[in-house]
């Protein structure tokens, strides 16, 4: 089954004031750069009224009057100016926006360490693509909000307050006059808000179906095409696409509308001052010089207005997926170290299983009561039918899992008292499947583990006979593998990973077989690699073939999560039971694929 | 102009066709645009004149003036809303365009293309890539329109009034161009570099989630994190070089007419000191000068949408210009028709990748119309391979495969495939209704015909716990089916196809004996008129098959009917007995 695309607020209502507070903590620790650029941008600003300024004084003192000293002066202020606003809007574009790139970048960290400690269960829950999400695309969208929101809402805010402050000083009516305008204003840009979510609510929820349509048509393309089902599925997607369309154009007419709306009310506050003020000139309680400056400054008003009506959208965005950010980090590890967790320098390797019960489900115990004991330094094997919780077993003892009652003892403390990653340390898993990370061989087998020397590596590879193989690659052990390369096969992988195990050199080994069918040189090697791993450790093997465990000193039926029989080969050979029931299987299984050789050799 | 633009934009340049169809939007939209920027610019006229009223008297009452201002407004409003209307709506409808034709497009492509790709890579160029390419003919033309428009206009009066000094102003804009055009490419290099840093950054993330067991089994976190902290640093720092290249290309921009005022203040004032013009010339110089500030802080803008639209349009390209390997032959074979459904298969190898191991070696088989072939083999010997190289969902790379006398690749598509039903594996379904789901392969299909399907299937009962019958949803926003009831959706799917040949591809793995038993049972009222193809594990489904064949790595080891077989005592019956031992064994525990 395909995964289900995300289940997601589709928008947010209103911008939520708890979680903007949690996004500006981000930004706390670079609050000094933030006030730098919001200074920056308001000494912008400034300098950019200073232009008309100086032009004005160069044509009425110098160019009317023909001073061409002067006017060389002029130009040469003309020119600083222009440098300095020069260097102020490069340095607060690259202020603001590297203040998002360090934000981005402090989130990502903080949002990888606590991915990194999350329990299992979480992961089971949501896919990798989800998580994935949240520390790619969701970081990305709140950088907008740090850098063309936040530092532009924060100077906008400023300007206005400013101009606003300058036209009631220069004149209170005039200024009374021309903020007319303002509560129709203010009305068009609350209903344009309103058409704009309206329209971008309708739009995320057709994209949305369009996204899932895309992703399960992709998915069942070779249902689409095995039954000829293109034409329909194209018309299908045609009327999703066709409505996503719509739904846009809907959005479209609402900017259409609200832009040219401004501008007239814009027009009609010059309109205004032009109007009332003229007649005040005329009247003469007014200089004609104030009434041009008030124009100007009429202009400069609207603008960060509507700016500021903009950057809405964005940080309308920008919570969404910052909500999203924030569930991931305030999802809690089920499992944690405990304080003062056990450390010790040695570990013997004695591992007792104590009345466990655990099951995935609530009330589906696969483990309904299971108890034994390992001796350190002992080998044993577990075997049973596909289900009866073998698997489990592995899982528990390096708690990715803790059972629901009962206790797993290692050295005779509950592994609930363990440093978690002491206990992890100790303790290597072989898993069924393996997992390649792309990177080298010798990356796989050592991980990014500094304390793995190269000589481990190297031993280790040798050790379970991964080295033949290895070495005989294009690079050798730098060989860049991956995921799915093709580059080794399943036995070959499996090995490479029982190296992997060695050379971390734990006191207790689990390992839990593959099920797949090797071919018979590689399920040799492996029987080979076997011996050598359990060698001088406290072993667990969960075996899926009985022929890979006649080396072990003791082995474990188990049966729907119970242990039914344990002994040795021998013993439970001659007890009759469902090992010698399960052996005799395998071994006529092995007859008939002529695989008789391998098991005498 | 074509030739020009295929070799600054190669990627972009294929928009041709779909710009040309749009072409008289794109017409109305630009006069809307010279109406709204024509009325626009008598609004400072008309502001003069008060200014000018107020200064030396006259009679026009100034309330004239201010209806004026905003009677213009007015009219520059209605045809800027037209402007965007059209324009951005043009980019709409091509988007809209587009995306249908990469669909229609992906759809034929073949399965090995999907295997190779992710999904989600496709999804990305289906929206984000989309997106950039909407982006530049609609924003990216209007704006460019506007520029160019208003930086001719300007021109044009400026030359009027004194071509000289419109020269001296305008020394800086071939720079400009030299400029841009460098800044573009290191932008281009630098940005590259982001995104391949991004796209690291994605799959380091990836890798170690998928690896999360390994990662925290062997406590690797601080060294996770540590390369994690690498890999994003990089990408900070990366992300610095390209701020701070931008910044100093927007600061450019920026101050690109601030430095042409400059030059106008100085010259131009030279020129009105030297009285070759008039002051009223300088101011209006100086008007006309303003009019370029926005425009050249678009262009920035618009240059680097066209160079963002420009690579995703490489990334589009590389779909839509892959032609499908498999499809129907330009002039197929439909003599004999397919009515029969013998399938001769003539040492048929395949592999999936040129350097993959072979999967099939050499498989040389007749099946006879109207019998039922079951075929067995462990996991990875080639069945599934096998029985989906019928309907061509992969060729054979090696010999043939023919139905009725007639290569299937000589055969058209639509015939095969409406010819050959299949059961998939994993049985999927698409999240719908439960009917849209069954008259898949049958859109037209009675409800005579569904309820027979329904019979076979054995989903009567099933059916009748459903809420609404067969108009429930199922899937995503629906109701759950169990593992056996999606089976037997999709064999009941498969069956109203009414196809001469049937697949079932381990069809009922999840389905219980006692159901199992069912449904092999009622499809033999349908047996006789189909050759049907069964993979299946278990001896009990494949017991009554007239032929059995028993594939072992990619070659049929052992073939004939169960008893023959098991008389055989080679891998069949080795299989047999397994199977026989589990359950004596599951028996015996239980008791």
């Amino acid at each position: 089954m395909p995964p289900s695309p995300e289940e997601e607020p589709l928008y947010r209502k209103q911008i939520d004031r708890r979680l903007l507070a949690r996004l500006l903590q981000f930004v706390r620790p670079h609050r000094s750069r933030l006030i730098l650029a919001v200074v920056l941008l308001v000494l912008l600003s400034v300098a950019e009224l200073a232009f008309p300024l100086l032009m004005k004084t160069g044509i009425d003192r110098y160019i009317k009057t023909g001073d061409t000293a002067g006017l060389l002066r002029i130009s040469g202020l003309y020119l600083g100016l222009l440098v300095v606003v020069f260097v102020l809007r490069y340095t607060q574009t690259t202020t603001t926006q590297g203040l998002g790139q360090r934000v981005m970048y402090d989130l990502r960290m903080r949002l990888f360490r606590h991915v990194q400690r999350l329990s299992l269960p979480y992961f089971e829950r949501n896919p990798v693509g989800r998580v994935m999400t949240r520390l790619t695309n969701d970081v990305e969208v709140l950088n907008e909000l740090f850098t063309s929101g936040l530092v532009s809402i924060f100077g906008d805010i400023l300007i206005l307050v400013g101009i606003i402050s300058i036209m009631l000083y220069l004149d209170v009516k005039l200024a009374l006059a021309c903020f007319l305008v303002l509560p129709p204003l203010v009305l068009a840009t609350l209903f344009f808000r309103a058409r704009v979510r309206e329209a971008y609510t309708v739009i995320r929820i057709k994209v949305a179906g369009m996204n899932s349509f895309l992703q399960e048509m992709l998915s069942g393309i070779s249902l689409v095409q095995l039954f000829r089902r293109e034409k329909a599925s194209a018309e299908r997607f045609d009327r999703l696409n066709g409505e996503h369309r719509d739904a846009f154009l809907r959005s479209v007419r609402a900017y259409a509308v609200y832009f040219p709306v401004v501008e007239l009310l814009e027009t009609i506050a010059v309109a205004l001052i032009l109007a009332y003020g003229g007649s005040r000139v005329l009247d003469g309680t007014l200089t004609l010089g104030l009434l041009v400056a008030f124009i100007q400054y009429s202009e400069r008003f609207f603008r960060p207005i509507r700016d500021l009506s903009q950057r809405y959208n964005i940080l309308q965005g920008a919570m969404a997926s910052s909500e999203r950010v924030f569930e991931l980090l305030d999802s809690q590890p089920r499992i944690t170290t405990p304080r003062d967790g056990r450390t010790p320098d040695r570990v013997e390797g004695e591992i007792v299983f104590d009345g466990v019960r655990f099951g995935y489900k609530p009330d589906e115990p696969i483990l309904p009561g299971l108890s034994f004991r390992i001796a350190p330094g002992e080998s044993v094997a577990l075997v049973g039918h596909t289900g009866a919780g073998k698997t489990t077993i592995a899982s528990l003892l390096v708690r990715f899992y803790d059972v629901w009652d009962g206790s797993i003892r290692i050295d005779g403390v509950d592994i609930r008292k363990w440093d978690l990653h002491a206990l992890r340390r100790r303790i290597a898993v072989v898993p069924q499947d393996v997992y390649l990370f792309s990177g080298s061989a010798r990356r796989n087998i050592g991980l990014l583990d500094p304390s793995v020397s190269e000589e481990r590596v190297l031993e280790a590879s040798r050790a379970v006979g991964a080295a033949p193989f290895l070495e005989q690659l294009p690079a050798g052990l730098d060989t860049e593998l991956r995921e799915r390369g093709s580059l080794l096969s399943v036995g070959q992988r499996q090995l490479l990973s029982f190296a992997r195990a060695l050379a971390h050199d734990p006191s207790v080994l689990v390992l839990d077989e593959a099920t797949s069918s090797v071919d018979t040189q590689t399920e040799l090697a492996i029987r080979r690699a076997l011996r050598v791993l359990i060698r001088g450790r406290t072993s667990l093997v969960i075996a899926h073939r009985l022929s890979t465990i006649r080396h072990v000193d003791r082995i474990l039926v188990l049966h729907r999560g119970k242990l039914v029989e344990q002994g040795t080969h021998e013993e439970l050979l001659g007890a009759g039971g469902i090992y010698a029931k399960l052996y005799q299987l395998e071994f006529k299984i092995q007859e008939g694929l002529g695989l008789d050789e391998v098991s005498a050799g | 102009m074509r030739r020009l633009a295929s070799f600054l934009l190669p990627n972009l340049s294929v928009l041709g066709p779909a710009l040309r169809r749009h072409r008289r939007r794109y017409l109305v939209g630009y006069l809307c645009l010279l109406a709204t920027n024509g009325f626009s610019l008598a609004i400072p006229m008309v502001l003069r004149a008060g200014v000018n009223r107020l200064e030396t008297g006259g009679t026009t009452p100034m309330i004239v003036y201010g209806a004026w201002l905003v009677g213009l407004a007015a009219v520059s409003g209605l045809f800027r809303y037209f402007m965007r209307m059209i324009l951005i709506g043009a980019s709409r409808r091509i988007e809209y365009e587009l995306r249908n034709d990469f669909l229609g497009h992906l759809q034929r492509l073949s399965l090995s293309f999907f295997h190779r790709q992710k999904t989600g890579d496709l999804m990305a160029r289906a929206t984000n890539d989309l997106n950039a390419v909407r982006d530049v003919v609609g924003p990216g033309i209007m704006y460019g329109m506007n520029t160019v428009t208003i930086v001719t206009a300007s021109l044009i009066l400026m030359l009027r009034i004194d071509p000289w000094l419109t020269l001296f102003t305008l020394l800086p804009l071939p720079l400009l161009a030299f400029a841009v055009r460098r800044f573009a490419s290191e932008m281009h290099h630098r940005s590259r570099a982001v995104q391949d840093q991004f796209g690291r950054l994605s799959s380091t993330i990836q890798e170690n989630l998928a690896g999360i067991r390994v990662v925290q089994s062997y406590v690797q976190e601080p060294f996770e994190e540590r390369s994690f902290e690498e890999e994003a640093r990089t990408y900070r720092s990366l992300g610095y070089r390209l701020i701070r290249y931008r910044a100093l290309f927007f600061a450019t921009m920026g101050s690109l007419v601030g430095l042409l005022m400059l030059i106008l203040l100085w010259a131009g004032g030279m020129r009105v000191i030297g009285d070759q013009i008039g002051l009223g010339d300088f101011v209006a110089f100086l008007g006309y000068l303003g009019m370029l500030t926005w425009p050249f802080i678009a262009l920035g803008w618009v240059l680097s949408l066209v160079q963002r639209g420009e690579a995703a349009m490489a990334r589009m390209r590389e779909i839509r210009e892959r032609t499908p390997e498999i499809r129907s032959p330009d002039r197929p074979q439909g003599d004999p028709p397919l009515c029969e459904g013998r399938i001769r298969f003539e040492d048929v190898r395949f592999r999936y990748g040129p350097d993959g191991p072979e999967v099939l070696r050499g498989i040389d088989e007749t099946i006879e119309p109207g019998t039922t072939v079951a075929i067995v083999g462990r996991t990875g010997s080639g069945k599934s391979t096998l029985v989906s190289l019928v309907p061509r969902l992969f060729d054979p790379t090696g010999g043939a495969i023919s139905i009725d006398g007639v290569d299937v690749r000589r055969r058209s598509l639509e015939e095969l495939r409406r010819a050959v039903a299949v059961v998939p594996q994993d049985s999927f379904l698409f999240s719908d209704t439960l009917r849209a789901n069954l008259v898949f392969g049958a859109p037209d299909a009675g409800e005579e015909r569904i309820a027979e399907a329904l019979r076979i299937s054995r989903l009567e009962k099933d059916l009748a716990t459903f809420p609404e019958g067969l108009e429930t949803r199922i899937g995503e926003r629906g109701i759950t089916l169990s593992g056996g009831q999606r089976q037997r959706v999709a064999l009941a799917r498969a069956l109203l196809a009414d196809p001469r040949i049937l697949i079932l591809d381990d069809a009922f793995s999840n389905l219980d004996k006692i159901t199992e038993a069912e449904c092999t049972e009622a499809l033999g009222s349908v047996r006789a008129q189909r050759t049907i193809l069964l993979i299946a594990h278990r001896i009990s489904t494949v017991r009554d098959a007239d032929r059995i064949l028993v594939l072992q790595k990619g070659i049929v080891a052992e073939s004939g009917t169960h008893q023959e077989l098991l008389e055989a005592a080679g891998i069949y019956s080795g299989m047999e007995r397994e199977q026989r031992l589990a359950e004596e064994i599951e028996r015996a525990s239980v008791s």
